[in-house]
């Protein structure tokens, strides 16, 4: 294949075959009886862009005719030129710049991503593909370099609608793990270029994931939550959680909303309120115990930390930052926390931090030291056998290999949980779980089988290895995903591979394990069953 | 002939010297960009798995480390020895080396050729014989360095071009420049390697030719020499077409985008430059863009 393929007039320009994949450990180290990626309709072949690899993840609508592809191609390129433009793209301009100028195409970043090596090494998951695209798109169309110098430079690249709209698919076929920029010896990041090619379809074209966008970051900042969870509702849910703490714990907690000079606003993902109600009830019954003084907000997009911007749109980060900020400074709060949520960790943490100017400029910290600190300097009591089964630990790439979060996690589990065990390779060199960047919650047509055969395998592979002495299904056996996204990502893996059944392999929060082992409450925290 | 090699030498100098300039300059102006960094971050007290800064409750109230030496102390080790190479892929490693060897030894020759003619043009005996340890040492080093360069030059880019041929991964990403920077660098060091075998082992004859530039008294040069002398002074012209800077700005990537954990405080000069920045306009024209507002008229919005 050529680079320049990617325009090729062709219905199938990659076929994903599961021979071709990579093979898993034991129990499924068939790929005869790999799980098949659902076929596209009839009808959402010939409604959509799916001529990449057969997969939608945005779902590109078809021109209609001429005329709408070189008005789309067109789009593309005025979107291009802005994104070179320091007005238009400040925030990224020069990172972006380096990748684009200074990458050598030595290949040395192309083992680190899980999603290239799972597919079976498909050329167009590189890590260097989309990059050299667009490089050549650039030095054709928006450099105009003469025909020779294009020539030499290999940048004789036909532009046409198929490889815009491909390009963008493509975009989407990169977790923006960035375990590719970490072994780069010159600091080329390849996975900022997926994001940058994002940003052109979002904020010009107006092309972006439903999920990501009008589900998430726009119905987060008119509703309160990209999960429809508005402020109203979140009361109701308060309230179940408070019963369903009575009810397993026996423990009448009262959890704090909106209270006024509270030393922590803790913020979850909204997704844990519906999907892990576990979780933020986990939360509320350490700090609860611990005795911290907190409080959640009921506030619009108070209660929601996700920011699906930092995936895909710059401005809409910005506009969920400072709501963010603008919430914790009304209720004159001493720092806001950070549930299990990575990338709002690093969106409010760090990726804001140059959004958030004067008083905006709230300190914002990770709930996970906090957890370390209760855990390790007994503020409450805990036995470590009652968490006696084969604990594993996922590390999501946006606390670990984006902020070096590393170690905080790790000491609650090695005090709490005596079968804890490591995946290899772990820590900032960790493999993603395959739902980063939006993934996980992305459930287009049939995206999320290829999240699960193909960006979450290696994820899938390192699971089982870690477990392979103890893969019995007789064996309770614990992966602990200290992240909404992850989590969504794993259940959604699981289920397409059935390791529950198979492997009785469950997944969950870190909280989770924590109230599990608290000696003043009688029952298992953790109810074993599938979620 | 001797003075256009000597105009030309002059030209190529002033022109890689202005072409780095700019692009050096560009790279330095862009504007402040959001925080991206990767971690391990060098100067993290927990470099060796990650970083302590966010592992730490009120973070922000401890002081940003700072450790240059450590740095590049990390940097030169990829500088010397291309470390992630070596452990990645040793094939490629083998030839890449080699081709930087001959690459870096090849200014080196031309920093002692300079350094040569300098102390000549200032009585200090530059041969085998000098009483003077710089002159004798200029001497060793001019040949050394030029000899070594040559032969791992030939060896380093041959290599590098056969690998780019046969292996499909690095072949479908290789340009024709790419190529042609491969021969180019051959060429060069068989004409350096020829000036050497014919035309004595010492180089004086080209530490000569800058003695000449220096006081504008231009040397005749053989045909050999001359085609060294012309290939050198195209090379410095055709670096700048090339990702050779990558040796400068593989700093600033490292020193400002992969470690940049510079955090915006209050009042800071880094606070100033974002808040300008907040004042630009945008006119990306989605929807659920206000186009030709600020952005931080955006920002107040819910688009």
């Amino acid at each position: 294949m050529k680079i320049e393929d990617l325009g090729k007039k062709i219905d199938l320009l990659t076929e994903l075959k599961p021979n071709d994949f990579m093979p898993l450990p034991y129990p499924y180290d068939n790929l005869a009886g790999e799980p098949p990626i659902k076929r596209l309709t009839h009808d959402q072949k010939e409604r959509y862009e799916a001529s990449l690899d057969g997969i939608v993840a945005i779902g590109i609508p078809k021109p209609k005719d001429p005329e709408e592809e070189e008005v789309f191609v067109r789009k593309f390129l005025s979107g291009l030129e802005k994104l070179l433009t320091p007005e238009n793209n400040w925030t990224f301009l020069q990172p972006l710049y380096h990748s684009l100028e200074y990458c050598v195409k030595c290949q040395i970043c192309n083992d680190s991503c899980p999603a290239y090596i799972a597919s079976g090494r498909k050329e167009i998951y590189r890590p260097t593909y989309r990059p050299e695209i667009l490089r050549r798109i650039i030095n054709k169309y928006i450099k105009k370099k003469p025909s020779f110098l294009l020539k030499l430079t290999g940048s004789d690249i036909e532009l046409n609608w198929q490889l815009v709209a491909r390009l963008g698919e493509l975009a989407y076929r990169c977790t923006l793990c960035r375990k590719c920029a970490q072994v780069c010896p010159l600091g080329v990041d390849n996975g900022l270029v997926s994001h940058e090619i994002r940003k052109i379809f979002s904020q010009e074209l107006g092309i972006a994931p439903r999920e990501l966008h009008e589900l998430g970051t726009m119905q987060q900042l008119k509703a309160g939550s990209s999960t429809g969870i508005t402020s109203k509702a979140l009361g109701n849910i308060i309230e179940f959680m408070e019963d369903e703490i009575e009810e397993k714990t026996g423990k009448k907690i009262k959890i704090p909303v909106d209270k006024e000079g509270a030393e922590i606003l803790l913020i979850h993902n909204a997704g844990e309120f519906i999907s892990w109600p576990e979780n933020t009830e986990a939360f509320a019954i350490i700090f609860d115990a611990a005795g911290i003084d907190w409080t959640l907000s009921s506030e619009l997009a108070g209660y929601d930390a996700v920011n699906y911007g930092v995936w895909y749109d710059d401005v809409q980060l910005a506009r969920i930052a400072i709501r963010h900020a603008e919430i914790a400074k009304a209720l004159k709060v001493k720092k806001i926390n950070v549930g299990e949520c990575g990338h709002a960790h690093k969106a409010m943490i760090v990726v804001a931090d140059r959004v958030l100017t004067g008083e905006l400029n709230i300190p914002r910290e990770s709930a996970l030291p906090v957890l370390a600190e209760i855990v390790l300097n007994d503020r409450i009591k805990l036995d470590p056998s009652r968490n006696s089964f084969p604990v594993t630990l996922h590390d999501p790439c946006n606390m670990v290999r984006l902020m070096g979060i590393v170690e905080p996690q790790r000491k609650i589990l090695r005090k709490i949980c005596p079968q804890f065990m490591e995946m290899e390779p772990h820590g900032v060199e960790n493999y993603c779980c395959g739902g980063g960047s939006g993934f996980a919650i992305m459930q287009s047509m049939n995206f999320p089988d290829w999240r699960s055969a193909v960006s979450g395998r290696m994820k899938l592979k390192q699971i089982l290895e870690v477990f392979k002495d103890v893969i019995d299904p007789d064996i309770k056996k614990y992966v602990c995903a200290p992240c909404s996204n992850c989590k969504g990502q794993i259940r959604d893996l699981f289920a397409f591979y059935n390791v529950f059944e198979r492997c009785n392999i469950l997944y969950g929060g870190l909280v989770e394990l924590i109230v599990n082992a608290m000696v003043d409450i009688k029952k298992p925290f953790i109810e074993w069953e599938w979620r | 002939m001797n003075t256009f090699l000597a105009v030309f030498t002059y030209l190529a100098y002033a022109f890689i010297i202005v072409a780095y300039t700019v692009k050096i300059i560009k790279y330095l102006k862009m504007p402040i960009h959001l925080r991206w960094e990767l971690y391990p971050v060098i100067h993290e007290n927990a470099y060796h798995y990650g970083g302590l800064r966010f592992e730490s409750k009120k973070w922000w109230l401890s002081p940003r480390p700072r450790r240059l030496f450590r740095a590049l102390k990390y940097l030169l080790k990829d500088y010397l020895y291309f470390e992630t190479y070596l452990k990645k892929d040793m094939i490629y490693w083998f030839f890449l080396y080699l081709s930087h060897m001959g690459f870096i030894l090849l200014m080196f020759f031309q920093v002692v050729t300079i350094l040569g003619a300098i102390l000549s043009l200032n009585g200090i005996q530059v041969d085998r014989s000098s009483p003077f340890l710089s002159g004798w040492l200029v001497y060793i080093l001019m040949q050394f360095s030029g000899f070594i360069s040559f032969l791992t030059g030939i060896a380093g880019n041959l290599g590098l071009f056969i690998l780019r041929r046969t292996r499909l991964d690095l072949r479908i990403y290789t340009t024709p420049l790419m190529y042609f920077g491969y021969w180019f660098h051959i060429l060069l060091s068989f004409a350096g390697f020829f000036a050497w075998f014919y035309e004595g082992y010492d180089f004086s004859w080209y530490r000569k030719f800058w003695e000449g530039l220096f006081t504008l008294k231009f040397t005749s040069l053989t045909l050999c020499n001359a085609f060294f002398v012309f290939l050198m002074a195209l090379h410095l012209i055709y670096l700048p077409f090339t990702r050779a800077i990558h040796y400068i700005t593989r700093l600033f990537a490292f020193f400002m985008i992969r470690w940049d954990d510079e955090p915006n405080i209050k009042g800071s000069e880094l606070e100033k430059r974002l808040t300008e920045q907040l004042n630009y306009r945008i006119n990306w024209s989605a929807p659920h863009i206000m186009t030709g507002k600020t952005w931080k008229d955006q920002v107040q919005e819910n688009g």
